[in-house]
């Protein structure tokens, strides 16, 4: 969720209101960009994992494609919230950019779980995620960034434990992009503090679902 | 290591590409399977229109329809897929 205060940035980068107005709108512009066209971007690897599914009925599948799914619906919300932000004020728009920045975060969150799942289903351990599942109780959006964190640490170990184990180029992508998602959630919490990295912290998501398109171009090529 | 049923139907799908048009004995060895499995592999394939035989001269030979050739297709992404998250098939 955006958290920038125009008047705190004026501020903190000594600059008149107006140059700063333009200096927020710009970067409005830009997680905007990056919002949407990632919610673009992890439309391939969806389909891909629902095609493995209808083709395989290897449930992993079926949890990947619901994570990507989510992950991308997530990320369209966060889009969504902050074009609302920037539509103007109001008491019912406001409500309604809390509104869908708590269902892109509660989402992300979902699908994070999902993928996590599909993870332990793929090693066959599920006690790992049985305990992140006892972290998820509260609708905080704070607490929910924690648990991303936590269900991102454990699928980024779980695509390490693939690629140590195949060492296949196919297998590094979802390590690379797993670790930048959570690179990225690192930096949103810290944003919390600093908001100014909240920008970075999107490039960085935007950079991990470039990873996850990547690789659903590595699936759809032929031999 | 047990082969799932996805794993074995790719493999005789596999052989049957390669080979255009292969004789049942050319299926089994690529395939690694035993002679009557094979045979009920082959018949549910060709009912499902996957496969299509004839004879020629006096064996019987197997070729992919459009319909198999998609479906190998699919399967291999499927195996790409699978590799990258660590999934058996």
């Amino acid at each position: 969720m955006c958290t920038w205060r125009l008047d705190d940035t004026s501020r903190s980068l000594n600059m008149p209101a107006p140059y700063t107005h333009y200096l927020v709108s710009c970067l409005l512009m830009a997680v905007l960009a990056l919002d949407y066209v990632g919610a673009l971007i992890l439309l391939p690897l969806t389909y891909y994992s629902y095609k493995a599914y209808r083709v395989s009925k290897v449930g992993v599948f079926f949890n990947l494609f619901l994570g990507f799914a989510l992950l991308s619906s997530g990320t369209f919300c966060h889009g969504l919230s902050l074009t609302l932000a920037a539509l103007g004020r109001g008491h019912a728009l406001a409500r309604l950019v809390a509104a869908s920045g708590m269902a892109s975060l509660v989402t992300e969150t979902v699908a994070y779980l999902l993928i996590a799942l599909g993870y332990a289903k793929a090693s066959r351990a599920a006690a790992p995620v049985l305990l992140l599942l006892a972290s998820w109780s509260s609708p905080a959006g704070l607490l929910l960034g924690v648990v991303n964190l936590i269900l991102l640490t454990f699928i980024a170990f779980n695509a390490l434990a693939v690629y140590s184990a195949n060492r296949d180029k196919s297998s590094l992508l979802p390590l690379l992009a797993f670790l930048t998602l959570l690179a990225s959630q690192c930096l949103r919490l810290a944003a919390v503090a600093a908001p100014r990295l909240a920008l970075a912290s999107r490039l960085l998501y935007f950079l991990g679902l470039l990873s996850l398109l990547y690789l659903a171009v590595e699936v759809s090529r032929g031999r | 290591m047990r082969r799932s049923r996805i794993r074995i139907i790719m493999d005789i799908l596999e052989v049957i590409e390669r080979e255009g048009a292969a004789r049942l004995t050319h299926i089994l060895y690529g395939a690694n399977l035993s002679y009557d499995r094979l045979v009920r592999y082959l018949e549910e394939l060709e009912g499902k229109g996957l496969l299509k035989s004839e004879m020629r001269g006096d064996a019987r030979v197997y070729r992919l329809t459009s319909e198999g050739a998609k479906l190998l297709h699919e399967l291999r992404r499927v195996e790409r897929l699978a590799r990258a998250f660590g999934v058996e098939l």
